[in-house]
């Protein structure tokens, strides 16, 4: 995974993220406490996220990735010129 | 005058927002063959033509020929591609300027809505509130291709949703 900020006038800042890093079983196991913990406090979702649904959706993104690699994910650009841009 | 095959490329690369590199890389071209493309200098080897098509979302047809495709279509059902290869492409135009681009693959976004996510939850967007993502889906599953979605919001934000 990419992602990729700049700045107006700026330089370029990009974070270079091994994929299988992020979207692995074992983080998915890790992170699903945590991240209903934040969906709770910010009212996103009313019901829980389950490891096993998070496994499915690395899977997804992971063979999503194996087969477009490159997409890009999220593109922003803001009014004053800055970018940021999230590739799988 | 009608538009020569280079200002065509060039006119659907930019709408994907795809720079030449990536359509190169994307094709196993040289940039510069890109190049030379889009200022007429050359066209693409004939068995490049589908694959260039379908990275730009378009027909070869449209492609050759300029005939416009309505936005929106219908797919019968022998050209409906797998659900699970499309995506979802949310483009959010503020009224101050700002744009976004989300492209979602539509497996993402089915395992999005077991979870129970709405459209803002997706686009970040208010002017999509009251947007249902499981009718998109249906619709989808029925064949709907291109455009489905645009809103302007008293604000002057404009989202388009399309599923390619």
């Amino acid at each position: 995974m990419k992602i990729s900020v700049k700045e107006k006038g700026r330089r370029r800042i990009t974070i270079l993220l091994p994929s299988i890093l992020i979207f692995n079983p074992l983080v998915a196991a890790c992170a699903a406490g945590i991240i209903n913990t934040r969906l709770r406090e910010n009212g996103i979702l009313d019901r829980d996220i389950t490891p096993q649904q998070l496994r499915r959706l690395c899977r997804i993104i992971m063979r999503y990735k194996r087969k477009h690699p490159d997409w890009n994910l999220v593109e922003v650009k803001s009014q004053e010129g800055d970018e940021v841009v999230i590739r799988l | 005058m009608s538009k020569t095959l280079g200002t065509r490329i060039a006119e659907y690369r930019r709408a994907k927002g795809i720079t030449q590199e990536e359509l190169a890389e994307r094709l196993n071209v040289s940039p510069q063959a890109v190049s030379k493309w889009e200022n007429d200098v050359c066209c693409p080897d004939i068995m490049l033509l589908p694959k260039l098509a379908e990275i730009l979302g378009v027909s070869i047809d449209t492609l050759l020929t300029d005939k416009a495709e309505p936005e929106t279509r219908v797919l019968p059902e022998e050209k409906r591609k797998n659900i699970d290869e499309m995506t979802l492409r949310i483009i959010v135009n503020s009224g101050e300027g700002d744009k976004v681009r989300v492209n979602l693959p539509m497996a993402l976004v089915k395992a999005g809505l077991e979870l129970g996510m709405q459209m803002p939850q997706v686009s970040g967007n208010d002017a999509l509130k009251n947007i249902d993502i499981k009718k998109i889906l249906e619709l989808v599953e029925r064949g709907a291709y291109g455009k489905l979605i645009e809103v302007e919001s008293a604000d002057g934000d404009i989202v388009d949703i399309s599923v390619e």
